[in-house]
């Protein structure tokens, strides 16, 4: 069988000082032959310069700010790969994520998606203080995250894109439509990615979860109406 | 307050201590571990009817769409559903009712009667103290308890359906990953916790 080509997607907004140690996680790999592609996602910081100091290692496309979802998508649009993998520009990769990954789906072909392990940081330039308000789960934990999975493009086609309307919990959302569609996954036990936690992340705030609660309804009456059919 | 002690120690001995504050009384459990001494509440047998209750935020968010409440237990990455008359329970958990207020303007919004009404709003309370969505208070702390929201309605009673509770672990995993569930600032919890290191 051929080998599979990962089609790595970086969506980037702002996160220009993490940018560079995302990518070079990815060019760490053990595991090729893979494209990487950053959407920038209408940074105003140096995001733009960081991607192109990699020449045609880094494939870099600019939106207008349109969220995650957007950008996400843009990238599954130009991937050339027949495997999907996201990384968000502020985490980082364990050197063997996509050959482990790769392995999986490779040699269970009834699986469509594997996730992995995922260890959170709090970010090197917080100050103490900042440390202090940042929980930090000590150890590592199931990454049902973007920056953890790895998934066949015709998977992905089948449970669909992310939700441009959702500038939250997007990923929240897309799994929910994912385990309605039954998505056949697979959660290694092993560590894959490195998730930074820092003033930025997205989604902090308990207050601004409102997105959260309605996509949440909307998928129990999804399950409602699918049990009721 | 007065305090009714059992003892419980390493040789097996049992002390409960039951505390009234005014009307309400909590049973404690006190266990010795060498110098340490661990509480712990086992039982609360407080009466209900003095009690009231706020949502368990900010761990809890949640919302009421379309008749029906969700609400999202960030700590323990669970969400529910409340339907029947639960959401309308829910809105008078959120302005601060108690058990009474809240069974008297259901009473008043539906066509059921009290002792169902009680009956069921008892076992609501109950189960959503269990599942840690609400948090119970004691009326007598609180001395500027606020006004009843709502004053006799005069709208047509709708008709009435018991509250439901549904429970649901299928995205758990997921949801203690994101959000991330931290501090909220404006909260002061980060002050707390400074002032502890």
């Amino acid at each position: 069988m051929q080998k599979a080509i990962v089609s790595v997607i970086i969506p980037a907004y702002n996160n220009g000082c993490y940018l560079a140690e995302a990518i070079d996680s990815v060019l760490a790999q053990d595991y090729q032959p893979f494209e990487i592609i950053v959407v920038d996602d209408g940074s105003t910081d140096q995001t733009a310069a960081i991607a192109q100091r990699y020449g045609p290692a880094v494939t870099y496309v600019f939106q207008e700010n349109s969220g995650t979802s957007v950008a996400r998508n843009r990238g599954v649009e130009l991937a050339k790969g027949n495997m999907l993998a996201f990384l968000d520009a502020d985490d980082y990769w364990a050197s063997d994520k996509l050959s482990q990954q790769v392995a999986v789906l490779s040699s269970h072909l009834e699986l469509e998606a594997v996730f992995g392990l995922v260890e959170q940081f709090r970010s090197a330039e917080l100050t103490e203080i900042e440390q202090r308000q940042i929980s930090c789960p000590p150890s590592p934990m199931a990454g049902y995250l973007p920056s953890a999975m790895l998934i066949t493009k015709a998977a992905f086609s089948r449970i669909g894109l992310f939700d441009p309307s959702k500038r939250m919990s997007e990923f929240v959302d897309w799994y929910a439509h994912a385990t309605e569609a039954k998505l056949r996954s697979h959660m290694l036990p092993t560590l894959v990615a490195y998730r930074r936690l820092h003033l930025g992340n997205k989604g902090r705030k308990t207050k601004s979860n409102t997105q959260l609660t309605r996509l949440l309804k909307a998928s129990i009456d999804r399950r409602r109406a699918a049990t009721r059919a | 307050m007065s305090v009714t002690p059992i003892i419980w120690s390493d040789d097996g001995c049992w002390c409960k201590i039951g505390l009234n504050f005014r009307f309400t009384t909590a049973y404690l459990v006190i266990k010795h571990h060498r110098a340490s001494v661990h509480y712990r509440l086992i039982e609360s047998q407080q009466p209900m009817s003095l009690t009231k209750f706020r949502i368990n935020e900010p761990d809890v968010v949640s919302e009421t769409i379309d008749g029906e409440t969700v609400a999202v237990s960030l700590s323990t990455g669970t969400y529910y559903s409340l339907g029947g008359a639960a959401p309308e329970a829910w809105s008078l958990i959120e302005l601060g009712c108690g058990v009474e207020q809240i069974v008297s303007d259901l009473t008043r919004k539906f066509e059921g009667d009290h002792d169902t009404i009680a009956k069921d709003t008892d076992l609501l309370l109950k189960q959503l103290l269990a599942e840690k969505l609400i948090v119970a208070e004691n009326a007598a702390t609180e001395a500027a308890a606020s006004e009843p929201p709502t004053a006799a309605e005069a709208s047509t009673p709708l008709p009435y359906e018991p509250p439901i509770l549904e429970k649901f672990n299928d995205m758990q995993e997921l949801l203690l990953l994101d959000p991330i569930h931290e501090v909220d600032t404006d909260a002061g919890w980060p002050a707390a916790k400074a002032a502890e290191v």
